[in-house]
C-alpha cells in the first residue's frame, strides 16, 4: 500500500467501493481499502485493493503506513473505531459523506471525531438542515457515481436472452439476501402477469434465472423497460442520471435515509403497490435522464489540488457550490 | 446466422410458439430452450413441457410442490392467493441486528 491517497470503503454495503472505484479510477492512483468480496470490481478497472484480515484487523491498522490524505466514505463504524490509529497519524483527513440521518453525525463521539479529526467534509448528497453548525469546513458535490459507458439497449437486451419489443423489469437487489430473494419471487408473478421478462440483478442469490451478477449494473440500465430497485445511494442516483422509469422500494436501516432519498421518486412499500408502480411505468415510456455535474471526477480533482499545494483555498472549493 | 429459437410451447393459460433465442437445451427432451423456459430439475436444465409432464404422471411426488411460487406452475398446482404474507414480507425490515455503530450495511 502506498502512502499517497488511502479511500477507506470498509463498509458493509456495495455503496462505499462504488464511490470510491469512482473516484479513484479518475484521479489514476491512490489505493482503495474495502471488504476482501469486493476485490474482484477492483481489480476490473485496474483500481489497486486492499483488505484488512478477517481476525486481527485492528492491529492491521495499527501497522498500516499513514497515507498523505486518508478519504472516508461515512459509513458508522470506521469513522470513530477501527479508524482511530490510522486518524491519529494521517496528516489530514476528508470525508466523503451522503445523507445518513442526522442524528448519526450529531451522536457526541461521532461529532467530536468530525471537528477535530477531519479536514473537510465533502457532501455528494444535500445534508439534513441540523447539521449546518458542524464546526468543520464542508464542500458539496455532484453525486459520486461509477458512470460506466452504458451498454446499447438492443445489445443489453441480447445478452440478457430478452427479445425485442419484450417488455422488461430490471431489479437490482441489494441488502438482506432473504428480502431479495422474496422481492425477486414476488416480482416473478408480477412479470408474469404483466405479459414482461424479469431479470434479478444480485451478487448475493445465485445466479440463476431470473438472477443474474451484472457489475457495475449501471451499464445495463438502458436494457430496462422498468427498474425496481431500494433507495441506495447508486440506485437512486444512476437511474435517475439512466432516466429510466424506477419503483423505489426503500429499505429502512439504522443511518442510510432511504425515505429521503426516495421522496421524489415512484415509491412502493406493499405487494399492490408495486404490482401498480410497475404497471404504470411500463406504459409510461422513459423519463427525462438528469443531467448533473460528474462528483467524483470533481472530487478526484480537489484531492489532486490539494495534494499539489498541501491546502484548499476557498477559490478551489467555491465552484463546486 | 441467426440464433437458435426456444422450442418450448409452453405459456401461463396457452401454449404458443416462443420466439426467444435459445439459451441451452431441455436435459430430458433436449429440444433448445431459452431463459424463460428452463428451470433447474434434478436432471439438469428442464423445459416447463417436461416439468409439467412431470408433475402429471407423479402427482403424488413431494417434489410437485417445488416452485409453487412459478407462474407457469399456477394451474397445475394448488393456486396460490394474489399475493401471500412472503409477498408482504419483502417490504419488511431485515431482522435486527445488533444496535449500535456496527449496523450500516446494505445498499449505500
Amino acid at each position: 500500500m502506498s502512502a499517497g491517497i488511502l479511500y477507506y470503503a470498509l463498509g458493509g454495503g456495495h455503496g462505499h467501493v462504488l464511490r470510491g472505484l469512482a473516484v479513484l479510477s479518475r484521479l489514476g492512483h491512490g489505493t482503495l481499502l474495502g471488504p476482501s468480496a469486493l476485490a474482484p470490481w477492483a481489480a476490473a478497472l485496474g483500481v489497486a485493493y486492499v483488505s484488512p484480515p478477517a481476525a486481527g484487523a485492528r492491529e492491521w491498522f495499527a501497522a498500516c503506513p499513514a497515507p498523505a490524505l486518508l478519504v472516508v466514505d461515512v459509513f458508522p463504524r470506521g469513522v470513530v473505531a477501527e479508524l482511530t490509529p490510522l486518524l491519529e497519524r494521517a496528516p489530514a483527513a476528508w470525508l466523503v459523506a451522503r445523507r445518513v440521518r442526522e442524528d448519526y453525525y450529531l451522536h457526541p463521539p461521532v461529532r467530536a471525531t468530525l471537528e477535530s479529526r477531519y479536514e473537510r467534509v465533502l457532501w455528494c448528497e444535500t445534508p439534513p438542515p441540523a447539521l449546518a453548525d458542524l464546526a468543520v469546513d464542508a464542500t458539496p458535490l455532484p453525486p459520486i457515481l461509477l458512470r460506466p459507458r452504458a451498454l446499447d439497449r438492443a445489445e443489453a437486451r441480447r445478452r440478457l436472452g430478452v427479445t425485442p419489443g419484450e417488455p422488461l423489469i430490471l431489479a437490482l437487489g441489494s441488502g438482506d439476501p432473504e428480502r431479495q430473494r422474496l422481492l425477486c419471487r414476488l416480482l416473478v408473478k408480477i412479470a408474469a402477469r404483466r405479459g414482461a421478462a424479469l431479470r434479478f440483478v444480485s451478487s448475493e442469490l445465485e445466479a440463476a434465472p431470473p438472477v443474474v451478477a451484472l457489475f457495475p449494473a449501471a451499464a445495463w440500465l438502458d436494457a430496462a423497460d422498468v427498474v425496481v430497485t431500494a433507495a441506495g445511494y447508486h440506485a437512486v442516483h444512476e437511474t435517475a442520471l439512466a432516466g429510466v422509469p424506477t419503483v423505489l422500494v426503500p429499505q429502512a436501516r439504522a443511518y442510510d435515509d432511504q425515505r429521503w432519498r426516495a421522496r421524489e421518486g415512484v415509491v412502493a412499500t406493499d405487494p399492490d403497490a408495486l404490482e401498480a408502480a410497475v404497471a404504470r411505468l411500463l406504459g409510461g415510456g422513459r423519463r427525462r435522464p438528469l443531467r448533473v455535474g460528474d462528483g467524483a471526477a470533481a472530487l478526484a480533482r480537489l484531492i489532486e489540488r490539494r495534494m499539489e499545494l498541501g491546502v484548499l483555498g476557498q477559490e478551489e472549493v467555491a465552484p463546486m457550490a | 446466422m441467426s440464433p437458435l429459437a426456444c422450442g418450448d410451447r409452453s405459456g401461463f393459460l396457452f401454449a404458443h410458439a416462443c420466439d426467444r433465442p435459445a439459451t441451452g437445451a431441455c436435459s430430458v427432451c433436449h429440444k433448445p430452450i431459452c431463459m424463460e423456459h428452463t428451470r433447474m430439475a434434478a436432471g439438469g436444465p428442464t423445459c416447463i413441457t417436461c416439468l409439467r409432464d412431470h408433475d402429471d404422471n407423479d402427482a403424488d411426488d413431494d417434489a410437485a410442490d417445488d416452485g409453487a411460487d412459478d407462474p407457469y406452475f399456477y394451474g397445475g398446482r394448488e393456486r396460490a392467493a394474489y399475493y401471500d404474507a412472503d409477498d408482504y414480507r419483502a417490504f419488511e425490515p431485515a431482522p435486527d441486528r445488533p444496535p449500535g455503530l456496527e449496523t450500516d450495511t446494505g445498499a449505500s
